[in-house]
C-alpha cells in the first residue's frame, strides 16, 4: 500500500473517509460529508469520484454492494488506521497551538 | 472557480441577456422562434484547456437564446429558445476514451451518474470533454478539489500531448528531410506546399503544448497552495482562436493545393480511392467504439455507420475495377530486336515539350519512343518539371533523353538545388561537373553552364544555371549545342507558365 501518497489527508478525502466509516452509497456520501461539517465542506462530484478511485486503489475502503449501477463502499481496517492517524495529528496540532494561543479565537 | 469569477460571469451573462432584449438581437415570442431554422451550427475553436471559455461561450449563447445540443469536433451546435440565464460546467474526464468521440465507457458513466445525482444534467461526451448544464440553481461545482482536478485535467490531457509531441517530430522530420536531406534535386520545390503545411501545422502544436505546460504549472503551484485553478477567459481565448481559425483555414487550403497539384501525378481515381478508404477506417473505428450505443438500441446510428461502410467498400470496388481496367495513353508495341528476340513494350503517346527531333538530332532505326515519367510540381518555392523519354532501335538498342526544368521563386532553393546536382549523391560517384568558361556561357546565354567531365563516356550532360532558373538535361546519343540548349529552354519556360 503506498501510504506514502496518504501521509497528511487534504480536508475532502477525511471528511470522506469520516463518512464511510458507515456503509454508503458513492451519492450519499457527499450528503453525509456535508452533515458531519454542519454544511461547511462540499465535495463536489468530480472530486469524490476522482478520491474514491484513489481510495480502492490503495485498499482505504472496500466496495459492499453493487445495486444496479449504485455501489457502496465502506472504510477498511488500513482507512481505520489512517484516519485515526490524522485525527491524532490534527489533535496535537490543535493541543500545540492552544499552548500558545490558549484557545482564544485569532 | 472562485466565487468572484462566478459572480463575475453571472453579471456579464444577465448584461448580455438584458442587451439582448433591449437591441431586440434574439427571438423573443414563439411565433418567431418557429420561423427561425431551429438548430445553429457555430464553428469555434477551443483548446481543451480553455473549459472556462467554453463554459463562458455556452452561457454567452444560451443568454442570445441558444442553447448548446452536441459538439461535432469544432461545430457547436444549438437549438433554438428563449433567452435564459443557464449554467454550464465543461469537464475533462480522464477514463473516457479520446478516439471513441461520444461514446461512454463504464466509468465515465458511473462519474456521469454522480454528477447527475447533484444536479447536473449530462449533455454530451465528446472525447473526454464533458458537457454538463445545471438543473438545480444550486448544483454544487463538479471539483472542489484543486489538486485533484489539476490532476484529471494533466491526465486528460497526457496521451493526447504525447500524440501531438509525437507529431511535431514526425512532421519536423519530414520537414528536415525535404528541405535539407533530400538527394532528389527538384523535390524541395516538389514537396514545397507540404512543407509549408508542416510548419504551420508545428507551430499549432508547439503553440497548444506550451499553452498547456504553462496552465498546467502555473496551476500547479496554485493548487499546491489550495487556491482554485485558474483557465484563460473567454475574451483572451477568444482572440487566439481567431488565429488558430486562420491557420486551419490556411493549412487545409495548403493541403488542398498540394492534393490538386498531385491530382495529375497520382490521377483522380486514386484521390477517390484514397478518400474512400480514409471513410471505411473511420466508419471501422466508430464501429470498435460505438459498442454500447448498439447495446442501447440507437438503431439509426448503428445503420448509418452501416450504410458509410457499404457505401466505402462500394466506391473502393469501383475504384479497384475501374483502376485494373483503365490504361490510360498507353499501347503495346511488338517487334523483333537484333537477336530475333520477340519484344512486347507498352509505349505512351504523352506529349513532352523536347524530343530528339525538336533538337534536330535525326535517330536512325528508331521503332519506337515511350515517354516513361512526366512529372509537373508547382509549389510556394517555385515550379518544376521532370522528363524521361526512351527511344527503341531495331537492333535492340535504347536512347534516353531526361531533362528537369525548375523555376525558383528563391535564390536560395536554386542554390540548392544547383548544389545537390553537383555534389549530390546520386551524380557525385560516376560525374564530377565542370563550369564552362566566360565565353561559353555567353554562348549559352546562362549564368553558369556545368558539363560533366568523366565517368560514362557516352553520357552527355549539361546543366545550366539561368536567372532564376535551372535546366539539367542528358542523353546518351549526341552532345547539346548551344542551338539547342537556347531552342530546349524556349520550349520549357511555356511549359512551366
Amino acid at each position: 500500500m503506498s501510504r506514502e501518497k496518504f501521509q497528511t489527508l487534504s480536508e475532502p478525502m477525511y471528511y470522506i473517509l469520516l463518512a464511510l466509516l458507515q456503509e454508503q452509497c458513492g451519492v450519499d456520501i457527499m450528503a453525509r460529508v456535508q452533515d458531519i461539517s454542519n454544511g461547511r465542506v462540499q465535495v463536489g462530484p468530480g472530486t469524490l469520484y476522482a478520491l474514491i478511485g484513489k481510495f480502492l486503489e490503495n485498499h482505504l475502503i472496500r466496495e459492499t454492494k453493487v445495486e444496479g449501477r449504485k455501489r457502496s463502499y465502506i472504510i477498511t481496517e488500513d482507512g481505520k488506521d489512517l484516519l485515526r492517524k490524522e485525527y491524532q495529528r490534527l489533535r496535537l496540532m490543535v493541543r500545540e497551538g492552544d499552548s500558545l494561543l490558549g484557545g482564544d479565537p485569532v | 472557480m472562485t466565487q468572484r469569477i462566478r459572480e463575475e460571469r453571472k453579471t456579464d451573462v444577465e448584461w448580455e441577456l438584458q442587451n439582448s432584449i433591449i437591441e431586440g438581437k434574439c427571438i423573443q415570442t414563439e411565433c418567431e422562434l418557429s420561423i427561425k431554422p431551429k438548430k445553429v451550427r457555430k464553428w469555434r475553436l477551443f483548446s481543451n484547456i480553455d473549459l472556462l471559455a467554453v463554459q463562458e461561450y455556452l452561457e454567452e449563447m444560451a443568454a442570445k437564446g441558444l442553447f448548446f445540443v452536441r459538439r461535432c469536433g469544432a461545430i457547436y451546435i444549438f437549438e433554438r429558445g428563449l433567452p435564459a440565464r443557464k449554467r454550464y460546467y465543461v469537464d475533462l474526464f480522464d477514463k473516457s476514451s479520446n478516439i471513441g468521440g461520444d461514446f461512454i465507457n463504464e466509468d465515465t458513466r458511473e462519474y456521469i451518474e454522480y454528477c447527475q445525482e447533484c444536479g447536473w444534467k449530462h449533455l454530451q461526451t465528446s472525447g473526454k470533454m464533458q458537457f454538463f448544464i445545471a438543473e438545480k440553481e444550486d448544483a454544487p461545482l463538479i471539483h472542489t478539489d484543486p489538486k485533484l482536478q489539476l490532476q484529471m485535467i494533466r491526465k486528460s490531457l497526457r496521451v493526447e500531448n504525447l500524440c501531438w509531441l509525437l507529431v511535431v517530430f514526425l512532421y519536423g522530420f519530414n520537414f528536415w528531410n525535404i528541405l535539407f536531406s533530400s538527394d532528389w534535386p527538384t523535390g524541395i520545390i516538389e514537396n514545397g506546399n507540404v512543407s509549408m503545411s508542416f510548419v504551420l501545422l508545428g507551430i499549432l502544436v508547439l503553440f497548444q503544448l506550451i499553452r498547456c505546460y504553462r496552465f498546467y504549472f502555473r496551476n500547479k503551484k496554485r493548487a499546491d497552495a489550495g487556491e482554485s485553478l485558474q483557465f484563460s477567459s473567454g475574451k483572451s481565448v477568444k482572440r487566439i482562436g481567431r488565429v488558430m481559425q486562420l491557420i486551419c483555414i490556411v493549412l487545409v487550403l495548403l493541403l488542398l493545393l498540394e492534393i490538386i497539384m498531385l491530382l495529375p501525378q497520382i490521377g483522380r481515381l486514386t484521390c477517390f480511392g484514397i478518400l474512400a478508404a480514409a471513410v471505411v477506417a473511420w466508419s471501422c473505428i466508430q464501429l470498435l467504439f460505438s459498442g454500447n450505443r448498439i447495446k442501447k438500441g440507437s438503431g439509426w446510428r448503428v445503420l448509418g455507420i452501416i450504410a458509410i461502410l457499404v457505401f466505402s467498400i462500394a466506391v473502393l470496388t469501383v475504384f479497384l475495377i475501374v483502376g485494373f481496367c483503365h490504361k490510360e495513353n498507353e499501347e503495346i508495341i511488338q517487334y523483333y530486336d537484333a537477336e530475333g528476340d520477340f519484344v512486347a513494350e507498352s509505349i505512351s503517346h504523352e506529349q513532352i515539350p523536347v524530343t530528339f527531333q525538336s533538337m534536330g538530332i535525326e535517330l536512325e532505326h528508331i521503332v519506337a519512343d515511350s515517354t516513361d515519367q512526366w512529372q509537373k510540381s508547382v509549389s510556394v518555392f517555385g515550379t518544376s518539371a521532370d522528363y524521361s523519354q526512351c527511344y527503341y532501335g531495331d537492333h535492340g538498342d535504347t536512347f534516353h533523353l531526361d531533362y528537369t526544368i525548375a523555376n525558383c521563386r528563391f535564390g536560395w532553393v536554386q542554390n540548392r538545388i544547383v548544389d545537390l546536382y553537383l555534389n549530390g549523391a546520386i551524380y557525385s560517384n560516376e560525374w564530377s561537373f565542370l563550369e564552362a568558361t566566360s565565353a561559353e556561357r555567353k554562348l549559352w546565354d546562362a549564368r553558369k553552364v556545368y558539363a560533366v567531365t568523366s565517368g560514362e563516356s557516352d553520357q552527355y550532360v549539361r546543366l545550366v544555371v539561368y536567372d532564376q532558373m535551372v535546366l539539367y538535361i542528358e542523353n546518351d546519343y549526341s552532345d547539346f549545342t548551344p542551338e539547342m540548349i537556347r531552342q530546349i529552354r524556349e520550349n520549357l519556360t511555356s511549359e512551366l507558365k
